[in-house]
C-alpha cells in the first residue's frame, strides 16, 4: 500500500548493483549511490528551477532540468544512465509539473533502465531504525509534518506550514534592504547572511533576552555574490526566532504549535509513541539552536497553552531523536537505505509501462484518494493559500 | 551550457531533426543514418576516468572504490583550487604540508603535515576512512531493516499458530518497540547573552554553504576546521545516436596516441561554417567556407532564394592547393569565388530567415546527402 510501509509482505529481490539515487530538493540537490551513507554531491539547483512554483507546468520544467539532470549523471555521480537503476525521491507536496518532467527525461532521453520512485516524506526514519515517528522536514518550501505509526502515514494528520525557509529568506531580505539603503539582495546572497551569522535563542540565552531585548554592536563585512560592504546589528542576528517561533496565537506561524495540532488529530493510542520519536530533517534545521528551541517550545505549548490541555500529559515524553547523520541529509539517506532493502520492485517504472499508462500519481492514489487536480480544486474551494493548509482526508 | 568555443555567430542556428535549435559547433553528424544530430539526440556513456591534475587514468573498480576521487592531488577547502604540496625547512627538520597557491590556505595548523611526501598523503589518506563511522552504523540500519522483514512474517506466523494468548503475547503485538535505540536527549548547553555579544566574529572564517557542503559528513562551521578534499576525477565519454546507437565520437583509450579520439564526427568537418558578410537593405550577402577535402555540393531553398545547385571547392592549406570543377551551371547566385569559400546573395524578406541546405560531400569513395533548416536572427 505505501512507501513507507516496512510489511512482512515484501518478498526477495532487492536491487543488487548501486542505484543511483537523487533527490531534488527545492533548494539543493543530493545525488550519490545506494548503500552508502552520504551523498556524492550536493548542488544548489539553477536560480531558474528556483523559482519555478506548483503553478508550473512540466514544460516550463522540461528544459532547465533536461541539462541539470544530464550533469548530475555525468559529472557529479559519474554513471552512465543507460546502465544505472535510479531511485527518484518525490516529496508529498513538491509539484507535480516537476515530478512529471524529471520522469519523462530519465526514461525518454537519459534512457534509465528502470527507476523507482518514493515517497520522500517518509524516508528520515529509516535513519532512526524503528517504525514510528513523527517527521518534520523543515525545508525551503515549508514545514511538513507527517505522523507515521508502525509503518503507516497518517494522512490526514499531515501538516504543511509556511513557516520554511522562503519565508524567513523573503522578510530577512526586507529587512535588510531598509537597514541598507541602496542595496539589493539576491537569495543566494541572503542565505549566505542567514547560514553565517543567524541564531536561534534557547536555554539561557532565550531567558537573558527577555530581561535585556536590545543590544548595540553591529558587524560589517563582505557577504558573498554582493560587491559592498554591508551592516548587519545584533538584533538581525535573531530573526529566524520570529519566524518558525512566532509567539502563539491561532495563526501564527510557530513549528512547535503546527505539530501539536498534528499530533491531535492522530489517535488517542498512537500519540505516546509518536512525541517519544520525534524526527526533524531540512536544511532549516541545520541552525544553531533549532532543535534546542524546538524542543522547549513544545514543552513550553503543552505545559502552558489552554489550546493543548487535552495533551498535556504528552509533555513527560516529548523526545527528538539525535542522529549522527546530518540533518539536511536525512532523506537522502532514507533513499539510500530503503534503496537496499529487498521488495523495491513495486516502487519500479520502466519505459515501457510509462509510454502505454503514463506517469500514475502514486502519492494521489495512496495516501489522498485523489489526484493532484482534485487537490487543488479543494484549495480553491476552501479559498486558502496552496502551501498553508491541513489535509483533511479519509483515513487509511 | 557545454558551449566552449563561438566560431559559431550567435545569430545563425541550425535546426536539428527534433525540432531545436542549435550552434554549429553543437552538433554531431552520424554517417549511418545521415543526420546532423544534436547534443540532446545523442546519448552519451562513461568510458574511463582521469584526474585534472595528475592526468593519471583510474580504471572504473579503482575510480568507484575511491568514491571518483583522485587518491593523490587534493583541493583547498577554502577556494576549491589544486593545493601545492609544500616544504617548510627549518634547521631541526623538513615538514612536507599543503598549501594554496591563491588564498595561502595552509594544513600546517590542522596538523596535516608530515616528514616526507609519502608520510603527508598517508595522513590525508584518513578522509577516505572518516566516514566510516556514518557507513557502519548504515549498514547496521540496513541489516535490521532486513531482519525485521523477515522476522514480521514468522511472528505473524507464530501467532497465528497460538490457541492460548497471553497478555505478554498482546502487548508484545501491539507495542511499538525500536528496531535498535541510538536515541539521547538533546543537550542544553546555550551561550549566554554577553558571550554571544562580545564574541569576535570575522565573517570570512565562517564557511559559507558551499564549503560546507562540499564535506557533506562534518558540515564544519569554522573555516579552520575544514580539512584538505581529494580532487574529484573527470571523464571521457563517447556518444551515441539515438536513432541508430552507433557511435559519434569516441575518445581513445590507448592514451599513447597523440590523437584523443577514436572518431570524432563533429559537425564542423562536414558542414560549411556560415558567416554574415554584409547586411543590405533588402538582401543578405552569406560567406560560406568548405571544411571537406573534396568538392562538395550545396543546394538552397528559400523563401527569396532562387533554388540553384552550387558547389564549393576544396582548399588544403598545407600543400597550399585548391581542388577545383570550374563554374557551375547557374552562378547568378555568386557574387566571390575564393579558395574553398564562397559568397552568395540572399534575399531579405524579413528579419527572421529560414533556408533549407541541401549539402552533398564526399567521404572517401561514399557520396553523403542530408538536408538540414538554417535559422538566420537579425532581430
Amino acid at each position: 500500500m505505501s512507501s513507507a510501509r516496512v510489511e512482512s509482505s515484501r518478498l526477495g529481490g532487492g536491487i543488487d548493483e548501486e542505484a543511483v539515487v537523487i533527490e531534488i530538493g527545492s533548494l539543493y540537490t543530493k545525488c550519490g549511490y545506494s548503500r552508502e551513507a552520504l551523498p556524492r554531491s550536493i548542488i544548489r539547483n539553477p536560480e531558474s528551477l528556483i523559482s519555478l512554483t506548483h503553478e508550473s507546468s512540466k514544460e516550463d520544467y522540461y528544459p532547465i532540468l533536461r541539462d541539470f539532470l544530464q550533469i548530475i549523471y555525468l559529472h557529479k555521480v559519474q554513471k552512465s544512465p543507460k546502465d544505472s537503476a535510479t531511485i527518484l525521491c518525490e516529496g508529498l507536496m513538491a509539484p507535480r509539473g516537476l515530478i512529471e518532467a524529471t520522469v519523462k527525461i530519465l526514461l525518454e532521453d537519459l534512457q534509465v533502465p528502470i527507476l523507482y520512485i518514493i515517497m520522500s516524506n517518509s524516508l528520515p526514519l529509516y535513519t532512526t531504525g524503528s517504525y514510528t515517528g513523527l517527521l518534520i522536514d523543515a525545508g525551503y518550501f515549508g514545514v511538513d509534518i507527517l505522523p507515521i505509526y508502525e509503518g503507516i502515514p497518517i494522512i490526514n494528520s499531515f501538516v504543511s506550514a509556511d513557516c520554511g525557509g522562503k519565508a524567513l529568506l523573503s522578510s530577512y531580505k526586507n529587512i535588510l534592504e531598509a537597514s541598507n539603503p541602496g542595496h539589493r539582495f539576491s537569495l543566494e546572497t541572503v542565505e549566505d547572511i542567514v547560514a553565517r551569522l543567524s541564531i536561534i535563542p534557547y536555554g539561557k540565552l532565550r531567558k537573558e533576552l527577555q530581561e535585556r531585548p536590545t543590544a548595540n554592536k553591529i558587524y560589517n563585512f563582505i557577504p558573498l555574490k554582493h560587491n559592498r560592504a554591508i551592516s548587519v546589528d545584533f538584533k538581525q542576528r535573531l530573526i529566524p526566532e520570529s519566524i518558525f517561533f512566532g509567539e502563539y496565537s491561532q495563526d501564527s506561524s510557530n513549528i512547535a504549535a503546527s505539530i501539536l495540532r498534528s499530533l491531535q488529530t492522530c489517535d488517542i493510542d498512537t500519540r505516546k509513541q509518536l512525541i517519544n520519536s520525534i524526527i526533524v530533517s531540512g536544511g532549516c534545521a541545520m541552525m544553531i539552536g533549532f532543535m534546542e528551541r524546538l524542543e522547549e517550545e513544545l514543552l513550553d505549548l503543552l505545559h502552558n497553552e489552554p489550546d493543548f490541555s487535552n495533551i498535556k500529559p504528552l509533555a513527560d515524553y516529548v523526545q527528538i531523536n539525535q542522529t549522527p547523520y546530518p540533518r539536511n541529509l536525512l532523506t537522502w539517506i532514507g533513499a539510500s537505505i530503503f534503496g537496499s532493502l529487498p521488495g523495491l520492485d513495486r516502487f519500479s517504472l520502466n519505459l515501457e509501462t510509462y509510454q502505454q499508462k503514463g506517469l500514475e500519481d502514486k502519492l494521489g492514489r495512496y495516501y489522498l484518494f485523489g489526484d493532484r487536480p482534485s487537490l487543488q480544486e479543494i484549495y480553491q474551494t476552501q479559498n486558502l493559500p496552496m502551501e498553508r493548509m491541513r489535509l483533511s482526508f479519509i483515513r487509511l | 551550457m557545454w558551449r566552449a568555443t563561438s566560431w559559431n555567430p550567435p545569430y545563425i542556428h541550425l535546426q536539428c531533426g527534433c525540432g531545436k535549435e542549435w550552434g554549429l559547433e553543437d552538433m554531431f553528424f552520424c554517417f549511418p543514418c545521415s543526420k546532423a544530430l544534436c547534443p540532446y539526440c545523442v546519448t552519451e556513456e562513461i568510458d574511463s576516468f582521469y584526474c585534472r591534475n595528475c592526468m593519471e587514468n583510474m580504471p572504473n573498480t579503482e575510480a568507484f572504490a575511491f568514491k571518483n576521487k583522485c587518491a593523490r592531488c587534493f583541493q583547498c577547502p577554502a577556494c576549491f583550487s589544486t593545493l601545492q604540496i609544500l616544504l617548510n625547512s627549518t634547521r631541526q627538520q623538513k615538514l612536507y604540508h599543503f598549501g594554496c597557491q591563491s588564498c595561502y590556505w595552509d594544513s600546517m595548523s590542522l596538523g596535516l603535515f608530515g616528514n616526507s611526501l609519502n608520510e603527508l598523503l598517508m595522513s590525508n589518506q584518513d578522509y577516505f576512512m572518516k566516514d566510516n563511522p556514518l557507513q557502519d552504523q548504515l549498514k547496521i540500519l540496513i541489516d535490521t531493516y532486513k531482519e525485521a522483514c523477515r522476522n514480521r512474517r514468522k511472528i505473524g506466523v507464530k501467532y497465528l499458530q497460538k490457541e492460548t494468548w497471553t497478555f505478554e503475547d498482546l502487548e508484545n503485538s501491539v507495542q511499538p518497540k525500536p528496531l535498535i535505540n541510538p536515541v539521547q536527549r538533546i543537550e542544553h548547553q546555550s551561550p549566554g547573552f554577553d558571550e554571544l555579544l562580545n564574541e569576535d566574529i570575522n565573517y570570512n572564517e565562517i564557511t559559507s554553504m558551499q564549503q560546507r557542503l562540499s564535506n557533506a559528513g562534518a558540515q564544519p562551521r569554522e573555516l579552520n576546521k575544514a580539512s584538505a578534499q581529494p580532487i574529484p576525477l573527470l571523464t571521457r565519454r563517447s556518444k551515441r545516436c539515438k536513432y541508430c546507437k552507433k557511435y559519434v565520437v569516441k575518445p581513445e583509450t590507448n592514451q599513447s596516441f597523440s590523437n584523443p579520439f577514436k572518431m570524432e564526427n563533429l559537425l564542423v568537418y562536414f558542414f560549411p561554417r556560415i558567416y554574415i558578410r554584409e547586411i543590405k537593405s533588402n538582401s543578405l550577402i552569406l560567406l560560406l567556407i568548405n571544411p571537406t577535402a573534396a568538392v562538395a555540393y550545396i543546394r538552397l531553398e528559400g523563401d527569396k532564394v532562387p533554388p540553384s545547385e552550387l558547389h564549393l571547392d576544396s582548399y588544403d592549406p598545407v600543400m597550399d592547393l585548391v581542388t577545383s570543377e570550374g563554374s557551375s551551371l547557374d552562378e547568378s547566385l555568386i557574387i566571390e569565388r575564393e579558395k574553398n569559400t564562397i559568397s552568395i546573395e540572399v534575399g531579405k524578406p524579413s528579419n527572421d530567415i529560414w533556408i533549407s541546405a541541401f549539402w552533398k560531400f564526399m567521404r572517401g569513395q561514399d557520396v553523403k546527402e542530408f538536408e538540414i533548416k538554417i535559422h538566420i536572427k537579425l532581430a
